[in-house]
């Protein structure tokens, strides 16, 4: 006999001894239905929010409510629903299944399986919709959150507990930088969370193989509401996802989530807003677009008892518009931003981070001690060299400073350039802001200079490991350090000249 | 319907029910039921009526024929020449269903259905009567009907609750349980 024979003999013995309830189901009927919404009659005590379910087999939420009906959304656009269907109360608001074995799948926003490997077994359940910490459990952004990217660590630092939005328009790399940061967790005790929101599933598929084959899908859950699924589960997924991550987070574990994208999920709340009748303003997008990522993102918190919410919501411009009513939302909703420029891409700069629009408002307090030193002057000596650059373009004779500044503005940009899936730890990120900082990199080509810093990373972790180390240890360098460092430098320097020669 | 004109709709049926409740009998619930159910799925009838000129006497007269095909004899000429007078004929079929909900609401009753795979004897209805009556806390208006879908069992159904014990809604929950939730 099979396991599935078993099964269904234990589920038909169940249903016979079953007893008739003694009490009555509180019912509606479904008037009209189309577009993944379904009007219905009855429900007298329905509430906001509640899970219903269909005696065709389809389940619903309710998400407005008016003096004879209410409207509610479908989870599934498979299982017809048809007019007079029966719809019976919960009494249940949405849960979701969280639990350590999350960690390593992809599920859908009902926290099912959608990967293939058979179901999750979760003993615990959290709602979508959660309150958010409180003032009083919450502390100050101290730790770092290192995404191994030396544009972001070193100019707009990321705290355990922030919300950093990443914006650009279409193909820019910024799933990318958001992927990196998952990578660089490995090892950090840092679990992710990434929700894909009306994305192709070809994308998603491709994001999961890489997670997998960099090693971090053990330490990740995936979440997906790809563009084909219904609207209501486009608009559950990153509430969904945040309840598991909060399921870590007050376990005292640090947690990432990445909302990829914010964008989609504010067209399809507009989608659901716009066919329940709501009152469309600016962009078409109801009056409270606002609070639906407001309440979202101030879930990410960092907790006095331990456990942080890292949030990185991702969010699409058209035609580098950063004025657009929802990221200017969503700009005022986090904590900074970082702006991923077309015109750097094109020129090859990857990450393509514009550092002079790109702000983190509260990370710099959990920036390590030695990045945070070496790279004081580096958003400066950037913002005079894109200066100076427009001036050099038109052909302007330079005086010697000047000239000194682009080309110190020049070695800063090519330093800032990193390829993908390549992650610095931040003493490899202090090291190469130290060489930056006390001209070690002036007289090298351009073209030259990522093989220098990254010889160089390797020369100090393997000649000079005690050096490496207690940069790693005290998360600074100290003037010994820096004095120790000096010799090390200058002479690699002239290793690295001799070996060019 | 917009939101104004069902409020709209409400409200002549609250005032008509404040003027003629005690005229008003549960059979006669019944009756305007049918005829509003029969006005609202025959729309062009409605139309018509709203569509002739002339004075209320002529839409009194309309409207009384299809009245008395439904038996229904309450004083029903003050609400239309209410209606036409603020242009709002065309309403008529949902104030007369509203007339019907607001009477039973205000008289706690509730519209039932026993419906049984095999036709059930007195003595079973009136079980199952007094089962949801307590349950439902309300006066119920009982319907019976045979409905072999169900294979083996009842199913007590009104506008608001449900209860049922049949085989069929056995086979929906393993259908649930195999089919759609894997």
């Amino acid at each position: 006999m099979s396991s599935k024979d078993i099964d269904l003999v234990s589920l038909l013995q169940k249903e016979l001894q079953d007893k008739p309830q003694n009490h009555l189901d509180e019912v509606g009927f479904v008037v009209r239905v189309g577009d993944g919404v379904c009007k219905v009659y009855g429900l007298i005590h329905a509430m906001y929010g509640e899970i219903v379910h269909f005696e065709g087999g389809n389940k619903g939420i309710i998400l407005n409510m008016s003096e004879d009906f209410v409207s509610i959304f479908l989870l599934s656009n498979s299982i017809a629903v048809v007019e007079q269907e029966v719809v019976k109360r919960t009494g249940k608001a949405m849960q979701i299944p969280v639990g350590q074995a999350m960690l390593g799948r992809v599920v859908n926003a009902l926290g099912e399986p959608i990967d293939g490997l058979g179901d999750i077994k979760t003993t615990e359940h959290r709602f979508v919709e959660q309150e958010c910490p409180a003032i009083i459990d919450r502390t100050p952004i101290s730790q770092p959150l290192q995404t191994g990217i030396l544009a972001i660590d070193s100019l707009v630092p990321i705290g355990r507990g922030q919300r950093e939005l990443i914006v650009g328009n279409r193909n820019t790399g910024k799933t990318a930088l958001a992927i990196d940061t998952i990578l660089n967790q490995k090892g950090k005790d840092v679990i992710c969370v990434y929700v894909s929101i009306g994305q192709r599933q070809g994308n998603l598929a491709r994001l999961v193989r890489q997670l997998q084959r960099h090693g971090a899908l053990d330490y990740t859950v995936v979440m997906s509401a790809d563009a084909s699924e219904a609207v209501l589960n486009q608009y559950l997924a990153p509430y969904a996802a945040t309840s598991i991550a909060e399921y870590f987070m007050y376990q005292g574990k640090d947690v990432l989530v990445v909302y990829d994208d914010l964008t989609n999920h504010a067209i399809a709340y507009r989608e659901m807003s716009l066919l329940m009748r709501r009152a469309p303003g600016r962009e078409a997008y109801p009056g409270d677009v606002f609070y639906l990522h407001s309440r979202l993102l101030e879930r990410a918190a960092c907790l006095k008892q331990g456990g942080s919410i890292t949030a990185l919501p991702i969010i699409q411009i058209q035609e580098d518009d950063i004025t657009a009513y929802i990221p200017t939302n969503l700009i005022s909703i986090t904590d900074g931003q970082i702006f991923v420029d077309t015109q750097l891409f094109n020129q090859g700069i990857r990450p393509a981070v514009n550092v002079e629009l790109s702000v983190s408002r509260v990370g710099g307090a959990a920036q390590t001690k030695a990045v945070k030193k070496m790279s004081k002057a580096l958003r400066l000596e950037l913002a005079q060299y894109h200066e100076l650059l427009s001036f050099a373009q038109f052909g302007t004779e330079l005086d010697e400073v000047s000239q000194r500044q682009l080309n110190r503005g020049a070695i800063a940009v090519e330093i800032l350039k990193q390829a993908q899936y390549l992650h610095y730890s931040f003493v490899d990120e202090a090291l190469i802001l130290y060489l930056l900082r006390h001209n070690y990199l002036d007289d090298i080509e351009l073209k030259q200079i990522t093989a220098f810093i990254q010889k160089f990373i390797s020369y100090v972790q393997s000649v000079c490991s005690d050096l490496y180390k207690a940069i790693e240890s005290s998360q600074d360098i100290s003037d010994e350090l820096a004095q120790k460092l000096k010799p090390v430098s200058a002479e690699f320097a002239e290793l690295f000249k001799q070996e060019k020669e | 319907m917009a939101i104004s004109q069902s409020i709209s709709s409400k409200k002549y049926a609250t005032a008509y029910l404040n003027v003629f409740h005690d005229v008003l009998t549960i059979e006669t619930i019944t009756n305007i039921f049918h005829a509003a159910q029969f006005l609202k799925s025959h729309a062009a009838i409605m139309a018509v009526i709203c569509a002739v000129g002339g004075n209320k006497k002529d839409h009194i007269e309309m409207l009384k024929k299809v009245f008395d095909t439904f038996k229904i004899t309450i004083p029903f000429e003050r609400l239309v020449g209410v209606l036409l007078k603020r242009n709002d004929l065309c309403l008529l079929p949902t104030v007369l269903l509203d007339i019907c909900h607001l009477y039973k609401e205000r008289n706690n009753l509730l519209d039932m259905t026993i419906k049984s795979a095999q036709s059930l004897d007195e003595q079973e209805i009136e079980k199952f009567e007094a089962f949801f009556a307590k349950h439902a806390q309300k006066k119920l208006l009982v319907k019976t009907e045979v409905d072999e879908s169900l294979l083996a069992g009842v199913r007590l159904q009104s506008e608001i609750f449900l209860w049922e014990y049949s085989i069929a809604s056995r086979l929906r929950s393993l259908r649930q349980q195999f089919v759609i939730e894997g």
